[in-house]
Formats: structure tokens, C-alpha cells, sequence
């Protein structure tokens, strides 16, 4: 039940990061037979969306990290905007990430990056979705911001 | 490059919240959000498939005929023979004798003075706590500091650099404390230990091996020791949220 009214927005999430159909189908089967075998409890669906868009989000990530090697090749596939401009996410941002940030950037401080360079989530929504208070989102972004001005200032 | 500007000043995942009615906003879909959710829908999601269920009996049977699960059982034999025969007792590097598997004291510095952290002390900002911990057997110890909702306040990289290798029988301390700052949030001091065998082809990583849930902080936050996956776990609240 949660696979049909959570997949749909889960599977587009992760098309935005990871722009092969066959590997964001594979990463939603990974992350909801993981939430299947632990048998999580959730006070409400929004919870439940919760810990789908942080598991989405990390495999993605891992994903991402073993490509690491072709940069040239995810970059082409990475979806353009389309001409209404519309597009949900910061395409720069994640082509950025691409580009080489993600090798300088540990796994929560990708997740960061992603879901606020990249998604547009504010500290609040961070900390919902990593179930962390907001003063470690706070020192999250300052870690990451150091490494930013220090990979840009390459 | 410019800070990203979300358009609309909405996330994806507001986007995704009001697209799928589990936010509060009341009203209609932006013109972004319309077109999110109707990419959405035409997803076609590929069928989802759940490993079988097995019983409990069954998964221990088949873990059991493993190499690993056949040498735990026979340990676990021998562990318990060995129990009934011989009082479990090691001596550590002062000379005090502590029965069990392991245990861990808690002491807090307060201008420049450290004392035992005992329940009736009240904790406020500036103090730091620590913790020693001694075990039985060789052993890896971490620790994360929570807020009064569970919600994990110690960011991985904290959690991951205070992890310490204990051996058996020496007292041990975390490297380094925790500060309690403004604002009170009720925090909850987690310490985790978990014998080596346990946890020799992770130990690298071994915070993420433990899987400390909500239910589990729950139960810890009640006062009770939790054993699971073969590694110890114990809670302490540091103080209450609206205290001074």
C-alpha cells in the first residue's frame, strides 16, 4: 500500500539525481524491500515519506559515488530543463556535484548538498528528513559551504 | 556560483508533500507542482517483490547452518559452560573487580572540576560529560547525544570519531566530551559497545552496523539497557527540556 502511494513521487525523485530509469527502479525496489524486511513503524504517512526520500536519496548517492569514474558519461545523461524552465531541481547545482564535489564531500554532506543546492529544501525540511535537529543541519551547511568555496576557489 | 534559488520558493519535497496531501498548505497545485505530479503519474512503477517471509525458526535454522552461525552457537555452548563453572571476574589496571560484561561510568567537568555524574546532579550549559567504559572482552564503544524527541543531535562524523577499541579488563575514556549549550533540548546520552567478534568484519563501521531506531531509543530513554545484535547499549538523560 505504501509502494503505490509513495513510489510514484519516490521514482521521480530519483530520476533527478540518477538519470537511468533501470537504476531508479532498482534503488526504489532496494529501498522499499529494506522498509519490507525492517518492519518500520510510522506515526504518519509523511514520516513514511520521509525515511522513502532519505533511503532514495542515499542510494542515489552510492550510486553516483561508483560512476564517479564517468563524470563525462552522467553528465550527458543528467536531463536538461525543459524549454518552460520548470525544472524542480538546480540543474547546475547537480552537475556540479558531478563534476567532482562529490568526491570531496563525505555522505551526509552529499546528502546536504543535495537536498539544498539541489532540491531546494530549507533547514527545517532538512532536519525532518534526516531526523536531526536543526543545529546539526546548521553545522552540516557550514561544513559543506567550506568545502564548496575551497572546490570552487580551484 | 549563485545560491540556488528554488522556483516558487517551494522544495521538491514540499512539492511532493502537497502533490501527495501530507503537508497542511490547503488550496491549489502551483503550475510546477501540476507538472510534477503529472510526471508522477505517468511513471509507471515496476512491480514490487517482497522476499518470502520466513519464521523465526526458520531463519535461525539457516543461520545456524552457516560457518558463522554453527561457530556462534558452539561459542555461545562453551561461553555458557564456561559461565556456570567459573565466576566471571576480571580485575582492570586500578585493581577493581567488576563482574559482567561491561560497564561504563559517567563524570562531568564543571569549571575545570570533574565529578561523578551521579542522578542527582543537574546538568546546565557550559558542563561537559564523559564518559569511561571497561568490558570483558575486546570490545569497540561509541557514543551520540540525542534530544529529548530522540532526534539524533551528534552529526556521523562525531559519532564515527568517538569510537574507541577497548581491551579486556583496562578502563577506557571517550576522547573527547560533550558540551551542553543554550538551548536545552533534553538531551539523551547513548553509549554503545560491542565486542569485537561481534563486529570484527564491520568495525570500520561499526555505527552503522547498530541500528539505533526510534524504537530503540525509545526503550533506552526508559531506562532499560538494550542488547541487540550482540553489541550493549545504555541511555542517560542529561537533563529536561524547560529546566534552567
Amino acid at each position: 500500500m505504501l509502494y503505490q502511494k509513495l513510489g510514484g513521487a519516490a521514482l521521480s525523485k530519483t530520476l533527478y539525481i540518477v538519470p537511468r530509469q533501470d537504476v531508479a527502479e532498482e534503488i526504489l525496489q532496494e529501498v522499499f524491500i529494506k522498509l519490507w524486511n525492517k518492519k518500520v513503524q510510522f506515526e504518519s504517512l509523511r514520516q513514511a515519506y520521509s525515511w522513502v526520500y532519505r533511503a532514495c536519496t542515499n542510494a542515489a548517492i552510492d550510486f553516483l559515488r561508483k560512476k564517479a569514474n564517468q563524470t563525462a558519461e552522467l553528465l550527458e545523461e543528467v536531463h536538461e530543463v525543459d524549454d518552460a524552465g520548470v525544472s524542480p531541481i538546480d540543474q547546475a547545482s547537480l552537475k556540479q556535484l558531478l563534476g567532482g564535489l562529490l568526491k570531496e564531500l563525505n555522505d551526509d554532506e552529499s546528502s546536504y548538498f543535495i537536498y539544498h543546492h539541489v532540491e531546494g529544501m530549507t533547514q527545517n525540511e532538512i532536519a525532518e528528513v534526516l531526523g536531526v535537529s536543526r543545529r546539526t543541519v546548521v553545522r552540516l551547511q557550514q561544513r559543506v559551504q567550506a568545502k564548496l568555496e575551497k572546490f570552487r576557489g580551484r | 556560483m549563485d545560491k540556488h534559488t528554488p522556483i516558487e520558493n517551494s522544495s521538491l519535497f514540499q512539492d511532493h508533500l502537497t502533490i501527495l496531501g501530507l503537508d497542511d498548505q490547503a488550496g491549489d497545485l502551483s503550475p510546477r507542482q501540476l507538472k510534477e505530479k503529472e510526471r508522477m503519474e505517468e511513471l509507471v512503477l515496476p512491480p514490487l517483490t517482497l522476499p518470502e517471509s520466513k519464521s523465526v525458526w526458520q531463519t535461525v535454522w539457516q543461520w545456524l547452518l552457516t560457518p558463522a552461525g554453527g561457530s556462534a552457537a558452539l561459542a555461545a555452548v562453551a561461553a555458557l559452560f564456561v559461565a556456570i563453572t567459573v565466576p566471571l571476574k576480571v580485575e582492570d589496571e586500578t585493581g577493581l573487580k567488576f563482574k559482567g560484561t561491561y560497564r561504563v561510568n559517567l563524570y562531568f567537568e564543571r569549571q575545570g572540576e570533574v565529578r561523578p555524574l551521579e542522578e542527582k546532579v543537574t546538568l546546565s550549559d557550559g558542563d561537559k560529560v564523559g564518559a569511561t567504559v571497561i568490558a570483558a572482552e575486546k570490545s569497540v564503544a561509541f557514543w551520540m547525544v540525542t534530544d529529548d524527541q530522540l532526534k539524533v543531535l551528534s552529526d556521523s562524523d562525531e559519532v564515527v570519531e568517538s569510537r574507541i577499541t577497548l581491551e579486556p579488563g583496562v578502563r577506557q575514556s571517550f576522547k573527547s566530551s560533550f558540551e551542553l549549550v543554550a538551548p536545552n533540548e533534553g538531551e539523551f546520552l547513548v553509549v554503545v559497545v560491542c565486542p569485537l567478534k561481534v563486529v570484527s568484519d564491520v568495525a570500520d563501521k561499526v555505527v552503522e552496523f547498530v541500528d539505533l531506531d526510534q524504537a530503540l531509543l525509545s526503550k533506552l530513554s526508559q531506562g532499560n539497557k538494550v542488547d541487540q545484535a550482540g553489541c550493549h547499549m545504555m541511555g542517560r538523560r542529561l537533563r529536561v527540556r524547560g529546566t534552567p
